[in-house]
């Protein structure tokens, strides 16, 4: 089984990429495919936490780079499901206990078993993230809607295209609010994409819930309420090939939202 | 300007030899207040080691001069610790340069003259007198812990009475009432040697009550309050444990662990302070942390089943003991630590191939 290896990046900190690792890994093992999550944070590890898997762990990817242990049984299996596995980083180590190749070849040998591998890359563009790209076929270039964002995404784009290998790269546009895009005080996702002209292949929207799963240990893709959750599933089909339809933000929640969308509707029909 | 001083550890082989060494060169000459120059060899020093060596001198007033090594390792965490490698040619300089008397001094300070009489007396304490084992080496090789314990071993045989020797002032406190006490009951705080030189350490094993004297702390843990979180075992006293002397060295530890740092150590780890998430404390021997312990504790590393781990708070996300793991119950996997001002200390031991955690007796009143 040849699988695909999928970077996740962003070159900002703080935009999602860890907890959209963990969404679209646990939406991917949910649909049946069999995915292992790296994180290669060495030295701030995460990962483990958004899972929930942070008691499992005893061995790291560098004890198992550094032969302490053999790759699989560095894997942590999920505790729900048993599609997903993690390979967390260490904690006491720093980047430069890794290196590009050594990471390359750990994707190589888990493309085998695996029908994606998710790297979740580190923030910023030095060593952490030139190990996390090497051995990626794909990558999804995760951004919110803010100046800083879509310029440090858009140097993110630049270093992947030079690099060869990575021949498909997609956006993630994270934390979107439809109230502020509404008044102008946020740019609209037709913005970004544009800005970044690049290929879009999701649209979170910003969600509270996001904090409690974080700190429960549970991804929200578990959560059949969270419109989050929802949209990181979405993702997870687009990334198998399936074509699906954005989802409408702005979709009422609230009994009185909907009259107001009910009536609001009538009066642009007459 | 502060003389050289060299002190030269070339026969020791191990970390707790070569504290053991220093510490000997301070008791024994007047090393105090002098630029230190140690002749280490080949002997491969790693940072917290050198970092223990580096303070324990500075503790004794002096200052660290120089290493002379012919490890590749050692001269490179030299340079990054910006501590002088120097050249074999330039000891023997400082050693002529200092004065005769100081060499006498020096030879003195590495023959076993003036503790020797001490191991004898704390054997004695235990076995009864013994006189030959303590002569049999005349070198400072006597001080090697693996010597130290054949001697013991093989004294052990001959003595039918020994009553146990317990590892630590807080174990002591906690064995049984009945247990017939001892005149020769020995008392070893492993946690304070450190601290101590060896006249102190000596009083303190003369000074040290019977059990009678101490019936108000006869029961430290209750035996059958199992903590159910982790697991839940029967738990069979032990009946007269085999005499362990604990000669471990211990590394005390005065700071918050944060996430990411680690400790690790060739014998026993007090911790004096809080343990957060992701830090990572390993040692061949028992790990005491006075705080909260929010993260991953590894004791006995090399197999020592009957190594412990205490904390005030026990919040681990995982317990090791020697080959033994446990793991933090998924429901109460909270990733942060969880900080209040009740504290109910816990300690962690293998009981049938696994960790249980033993609370400590809350007496009613």
């Amino acid at each position: 089984m040849a699988g695909t290896t999928i970077v996740i990046t962003s070159g900002k900190g703080g935009v999602g990429k860890t907890t959209t690792s963990a969404n679209i890994g646990t939406a991917l093992a949910r649909s049946g495919m069999k995915v292992v999550l790296i994180d290669t944070d060495i030295g701030l590890r995460n990962l483990d936490l958004l899972l929930g898997l942070e008691n499992r762990i005893v061995y790291t990817i560098v004890d198992v780079v550094e032969e302490r242990c053999k790759l699989k049984q560095a894997l942590v299996k999920d505790k729900k499901n048993p599609n997903l596995c993690l390979l967390a980083a260490a904690q006491t180590r720093d980047k430069s206990a890794l290196n590009a190749d050594q990471l390359k070849d750990i994707c190589d040998k888990l493309k085998e078993d695996f029908d994606y591998v998710l790297i979740d890359c580190p923030a910023g563009i030095e060593q952490g993230f030139q190990n996390a790209i090497a051995g990626a076929d794909r990558a999804i270039i995760v951004t919110t809607p803010e100046m800083s964002a879509i310029r440090d995404a858009d140097r993110i784009i630049g270093l992947l295209e030079a690099k060869e290998g990575i021949d498909d790269y997609k956006l993630l546009i994270n934390r979107v609010r439809p109230n502020m895009i509404k008044t102008n005080d946020m740019m609209s996702v037709d913005d970004v994409v544009e800005i970044l002209s690049c290929e879009l292949i999701g649209i979170i929207p910003e969600d509270t819930g996001i904090i409690t799963s974080t700190n429960k240990g549970e991804p929200i893709v578990n959560d059949e309420k969270s419109l989050a959750g929802k949209a990181y599933l979405n993702v997870a089909k687009r990334i198998q090939g399936e074509n699906v339809e954005f989802l409408d933000l702005d979709e009422p929640k609230t009994l009185i939202d909907k009259i107001k969308k009910f009536f609001a509707n009538l009066k642009a029909k007459a | 300007m502060n003389e050289n001083f060299v002190i030269d550890l070339t026969p020791c082989l191990t970390t707790p030899e070569m504290i053991n060494g220093i510490s000997n060169a301070f008791n024994t000459s007047d090393a105090k207040g002098k630029q230190i120059v140690l002749k280490l060899k080949d002997f491969q020093l790693s940072q917290s080691q050198m970092l223990s060596i580096k303070s324990l001198i500075i503790s004794y007033g002096s200052t660290l001069y120089g290493i002379e090594t012919t490890s590749l390792i050692t001269k490179q965490l030299c340079e990054n610790m910006s501590i002088q490698v120097i050249t074999p040619d330039e000891v023997d300089k400082i050693s002529k340069s200092i004065e005769e008397e100081n060499k006498v001094v020096e030879e003195e300070a590495l023959t076993p003259v003036e503790t020797a009489p001490i191991i004898d007396k704390s054997l004695d304490v235990i076995y009864g007198k013994q006189e030959e084992n303590s002569e049999a080496a005349g070198e400072f090789q006597l001080f090697q812990g693996n010597d130290f314990k054949e001697i013991i071993e093989d004294v052990k045989p001959a003595e039918k009475t020994v009553s146990e020797v317990q590892e630590e002032i807080k174990e002591e406190a906690v064995s049984p009432v009945e247990q017939t006490a001892s005149p020769e009951e020995e008392k070893e705080n492993a946690e304070e040697l450190e601290e101590k030189t060896e006249e102190e350490k000596e009083e303190e094993i003369i000074e040290i009550p019977d059990e009678d004297d101490m019936p108000t702390y006869t029961k430290g843990y209750d035996e059958n309050e199992n903590d159910e979180t982790i697991e839940e075992i029967s738990y069979k006293p032990p009946t007269n444990e085999p005499v362990k002397l604990d000669n471990m060295q211990t590394l005390y530890v005065h700071q918050t662990l944060r996430s990411g740092q680690t400790v690790e150590f060739d014998g026993h780890v007090v911790i004096i302070g809080d343990c957060h998430p992701g830090s990572e404390i390993k040692a061949t021997g028992d790990i005491t942390i006075w705080g909260v312990l929010g993260s991953i504790a590894h004791a006995g590393i090399r197999g020592d089943r009957s190594a412990k781990i205490r904390a005030l708070k026990m919040n681990a996300v995982q317990l090791r003991i020697a080959d033994c793991y446990s793991r933090r119950p998924d429901g109460t996997n909270i990733p942060y630590i969880i900080k209040s001002s009740t504290f109910t200390p816990e300690e962690a031991r293998i009981v049938d191939n696994g960790i249980v955690l033993y609370k400590t007796y809350q007496k009613e009143d």
